[in-house]
């Protein structure tokens, strides 16, 4: 029973549809508890294995008690008590290596138990009208099969507003044949395109450790610039695309956690787009407390939007460090921090040099966003920026900052090349960066922002024209019969790899978080 | 940007991420509008439009894939009666063509007056020559491989040249049939060329068909309809009502399918790039994935599939080295690996549970077991950096580079002084030495 994989589809139908003999709440909590608790024998055997993990449940919901219960203060500790545990329980390098269980245990989507954990006990502390949550839908929560692996982070409200609804919300044909298209074109992306994209990735890795011509070495280098963010995204969208669909076919709507995150024309937008309830959660929980705890100490107005630049990477690091216990990831939390804060920090300059007018026409111009864009997927692009602008506008903008803006470029574009730190140890790293001179590197992350732009801009061109094909004032490309046609395509491409050919996909990236 | 804190797209009615993005079709995922229910011709329409789409798709790759890849199965017509458990052998003095869609040109199959594709006539070897007969099935015979490529035709030439003295190889391997019971079958023509030693070339494939019928006087030994095969594992313990029913499954709708899958040329044309491109540990994983047969024989632990089958093999070894013995010709023999096991070997690594050199160590065991001479090629792969990458991706036969290599092969070990008589003329005193 892995992600993604048939029979994770098959249980997931198989749950929907006994789901669904009943409207009654009652039945369809006792029938998403008994998939949850059956999903998780599927994972692990060895109910010993589990013990770690309840006590991370007891523990959470001894501390929502407390609260419950009118012991306010013990919410700070019940945070920071739970905040421990789960960094004990993932073996975080930076803690003594003797302290920890040594034992094997189960820690799968235990950093997504932790996000809702924290949340419950976050909304409690804050509410003034305490609310009950019994042991049953605290498991439920929890330990939601759709939602325990990768995720999307959910809130509980609206987990609660949907699964214990007297009238579940309606599930009609249409629904279910969307939900029937959706997981098929999620089953695509995890098992055919992340699989394809990855052979791709593994092929270039493999071609720049070996002694070849620079003109195939600069092509290994271009292909793995741009190929992990394609199968990364394939990788996770496409696990979400399924489990959205299944809880959907349970009645219950998960938030969506992508939207076209490579459509984004900055970085800051991209994380809007890309992993969203993460990204929404720790500004929530993190960015808002903190901008506004700030603001009280600090009364000056010209400081104010350089403490949302502050509160950005503060909040960005601890996205980058949630993702993993090691150093690499410590420096992919810079990077994302540093990348999202100076890019704010380009767009106050902006709008000081510029005017608020002149940055809003600047931020819808065709070009500026295409190349925006294409700017995510690469490194190095900042020397070529006087192409995508005419001269007055270059000159307004060369003048209209200075050097820490200029810097916000380069953060700017940092998503393709924060990637690396992403998938790789230091030593992957060190290889991939000496496979090559520093000019062949330029010349490779200059390729791939060029490319990439084109290539986008060429995407939402194509998109938009097929959209604009209407008929009964709908577009062609969304209705049903188009949908079955493309569903179809799909569905078999999929069987003929997964199943024919035996492709094992890659395992969901997110998974392992 | 959002402002920090807005709760983002979460109420899941939009279809964001869709190739199509938030569409009037999509938001009717959400309650209570309009939209739910379809018409009765959208019953009918939707699910014949998906079958269309499916059947379209299916039909012209499976087209275009037999325009682009043409296929001429002409090596029958040459085999005196294919499907003859008996005697597969070639029809005397007939010459065909053979074109598999994974080989870029039709291949010559020429067979002598003997029906051997020998590259000469059977009969009395010329005085001073020292004559190899070599047995063996398709991959032995050269399938989709010109006569002049082969490792039979260069094994030879190869010999000569560090011997210092003229070898030839007269090669009697054969398709179609029982492969290991057509060396036993044929054993009286081997003997017939009047060979200076005899080279039994086996594949796992060779292992791992088992044969009906065994040596006249083996019957005793064990009843050949008790072996194992692919069709009847479910024979083996373990088997009761609960799990008839994924057996029932897997016989009466995944075996056919896959039986048809392997028939189709967009299959071959996939599975051709797919295995040609991705690296070796991902072709292996996939090969011990799809292939759970083949995939036995590559276990640390042989499976208990696969004892029988060694039980067999064992049976014709001592059948063909009791007679090789008695005729005073000396018996080699050889396993040239499949293209996973040579993957693996080449790569140096694999997956757990899994040994590529276990089949061969079983091989060597039955073999000398019985008096015969043992080479072991496999070793030599490890420094061959993508083996595998000289076999025909999905027809897994060696390709002209695969024979050229297997030559080398089988010659530095023919001649590293383990068959005296074809002890290189280079080899030293002291690396015999060293290899006693």
């Amino acid at each position: 029973m892995d992600t993604a994989s048939f029979q994770f589809v098959l249980f997931g139908l198989a749950v929907a549809i006994v789901s669904n003999f009943s409207r009654s709440r009652g039945w369809r909590s006792a029938v998403l508890l008994l998939a949850s608790l059956a999903f998780l024998g599927f994972l692990a055997h060895n109910p010993i294995v589990f013990l770690p993990l309840l006590g991370f449940l007891l523990l959470g919901y001894a501390g929502l008690l407390m609260i419950e219960h009118g012991w306010s203060k013990s919410a700070v500790w019940s945070i920071l008590a739970v905040i421990f545990v789960y960094i004990w329980l993932k073996k975080y390098t930076f803690l003594p290596e003797g302290i920890f269980l040594h034992s094997l245990y189960f820690t799968l989507g235990l950093s997504y138990i932790f996000f809702r954990v924290l949340h419950l006990l976050i909304e409690a502390g804050d509410n003034r009208e305490k609310q009950h949550i019994g042991v049953g839908p605290y498991l439920l929560y929890t330990l939601n099969f759709t939602t325990l692996v990768s995720g999307p982070i959910q809130r509980y409200d609206e987990f609660a507003r949907d699964q214990f609804a007297a009238e579940p919300i309606p599930l009609g044909p249409r629904v279910v044949g969307l939900q029937l298209e959706r997981i098929v074109r999620g089953f695509f992306k995890v098992n055919v395109l992340a699989m394809l994209f990855n052979m791709v990735r593994v092929d270039a890795l493999a071609q720049l450790a070996q002694p070849l011509p620079p003109s195939l070495k600069l092509y290994a280098a271009f292909r793995l610039a741009i190929v992990y963010p394609l199968f990364l995204y394939a990788n996770f969208s496409g696990y979400i695309d399924i489990v959205i669909a299944l809880a959907r076919l349970m009645r219950v709507r998960l938030p969506e956690n992508f939207d076209r995150p490579f459509s984004a024309s900055s970085f800051l937008d991209f994380w809007n787009r890309w992993h969203i309830t993460l990204s929404t959660w720790l500004k929530t929980y993190v960015y808002n407390p903190l901008l506004l705890a700030l603001m009280r100490r600090v009364s000056s107005l010209a400081l104010q939007p350089l403490l949302g630049v502050f509160c950005f990477f503060v909040t960005f690091f601890l996205i980058g460090v949630w993702h993993g216990r090691t150093s690499e990831f410590l420096f992919f939390g810079v990077l994302q921090g540093g990348g999202v804060a100076i890019n704010k920090l380009w767009q106050i300059g902006l709008t000081r040099g510029l005017g608020r007018k002149g940055y809003k026409a600047l931020a819808s111009n065709p070009v500026y966003i295409a190349f925006g864009r294409g700017l995510t997927f690469s490194w190095f692009a900042f020397s070529l920026f006087w192409l995508w602008g005419d001269s007055k506008q270059i000159g307004k903008i060369f003048t209209a900052i200075g050097v820490l803006q200029w810097l916000g470029v380069w953060l700017a574009i940092w998503f393709a090349f924060t990637l690396f730190w992403f998938w790789a140890s230091w030593q992957q790293i060190d290889k991939v960066f000496t496979a090559m001179s520093v000019v062949q590197w330029l010349g490779v992350w200059m390729a791939a922002w060029l490319c990439m732009t084109a290539v986008l801009a060429l995407w939402e061109w194509l998109r938009a024209a097929l959209l604009s094909i209407k008929a009964s004032g709908e577009p062609v490309l969304t209705s049903r019969y188009a949908r079955v046609v493309y569903a179809s395509a799909l569905g078999l491409t999929a069987f003929i790899v997964v199943v024919l050919l035996s492709q094992p996909a890659p395992d969901i990236v997110y998974k392992a978080f | 940007m959002n402002a920090p804190g807005s709760n983002g797209p979460t109420n899941g009615i939009s279809n964001h991420d869709s190739l199509t993005g938030p569409t009037a079709e999509t938001r009717t995922d959400g309650a209570g509008d309009r939209g739910h229910n379809l018409s009765h011709r959208d019953w009918i329409l939707l699910p014949f439009l998906g079958l269309l789409t499916v059947l379209f798709i299916a039909g012209s790759t499976e087209f275009l894939a037999r325009r682009a890849y043409p296929e001429h199965d002409g090596i029958q017509g040459c085999i005196a009666d294919p499907k003859s458990a008996e005697a597969a052998v070639g029809r005397p003095n007939s010459s065909c063509w053979e074109k598999r869609a994974e080989v870029s040109l039709p291949v010559e199959y020429t067979f002598n007056r003997c029906g051997h594709r020998a590259g000469m006539e059977c009969g009395p070897k010329a005085p001073g020559t020292y004559r190899i007969v070599m047995s063996g099935s398709s991959m032995a015979l050269g399938l989709n491989v010109a006569r002049q490529e082969t490792f039979a035709a260069l094994l030879p030439v190869e010999l000569s040249r560090q011997t210092g003295r003229k070898v030839e190889l007269y090669n009697e391997a054969t398709i179609f049939g029982s492969p290991l019971r057509n060396v036993a079958l044929h054993f009286n023509e081997i003997q017939s060329e009047d060979p200076d030693m005899f080279l039994w070339v086996l594949t796992p494939v060779d292992v791992s068909v088992p044969s009906r019928a065994l040596p006249e006087g083996a019957a005793g030994h064990v009843a050949a309809s008790h072996l194992s095969s692919p069709g009847n594992r479910e024979k083996h313990a373990g088997f009761t009502w609960f799990n008839k029913a994924p057996v029932l499954f897997a016989k009466l709708l995944v075996d056919p399918l896959f039986k048809l899958w392997d028939r189709t040329r967009t299959g071959v044309v996939l599975r051709h790039y797919l295995y040609e491109h991705e690296g070796p540990d991902r072709y292996v994983e996939s090969f011990l994935a799809g292939n759970t047969d083949e995939a036995g024989l590559l276990r640390a632990d042989l499976s208990t599939d696969w004892k029988p089958r060694l039980h067999q093999f064992d049976i014709y070894v001592a059948d063909v080295a009791a007679r090789s013995r008695a005729a005073g010709i000396p018996l080699v023999v050889v396993l040239i690996p499949n293209r996973a096991q040579a993957a693996m070997i080449s790569a140096g690594e694999w997956p757990a549970g899994y040994d590529p050199y276990k089949l061969a160590q079983e091989l060597r065991t039955i073999v000398t077991n019985h008096g015969g001479t043992y080479i072991d090629i496999l070793p030599n792969y490890r420094d061959t950096p993508n083996s595998e990458l000289n076999y025909f991706p999905v027809d897994g036969h060696a390709d002209v580079r695969g024979h050229a290599m297997i030559s080398a092969m089988i010659a530095k070990e023919l001649t590293n002084g383990s068959i005296p008589a074809l002890k290189s003329a280079t080899t030293s005193q002291a690396e015999l030495e060293k290899q006693k």
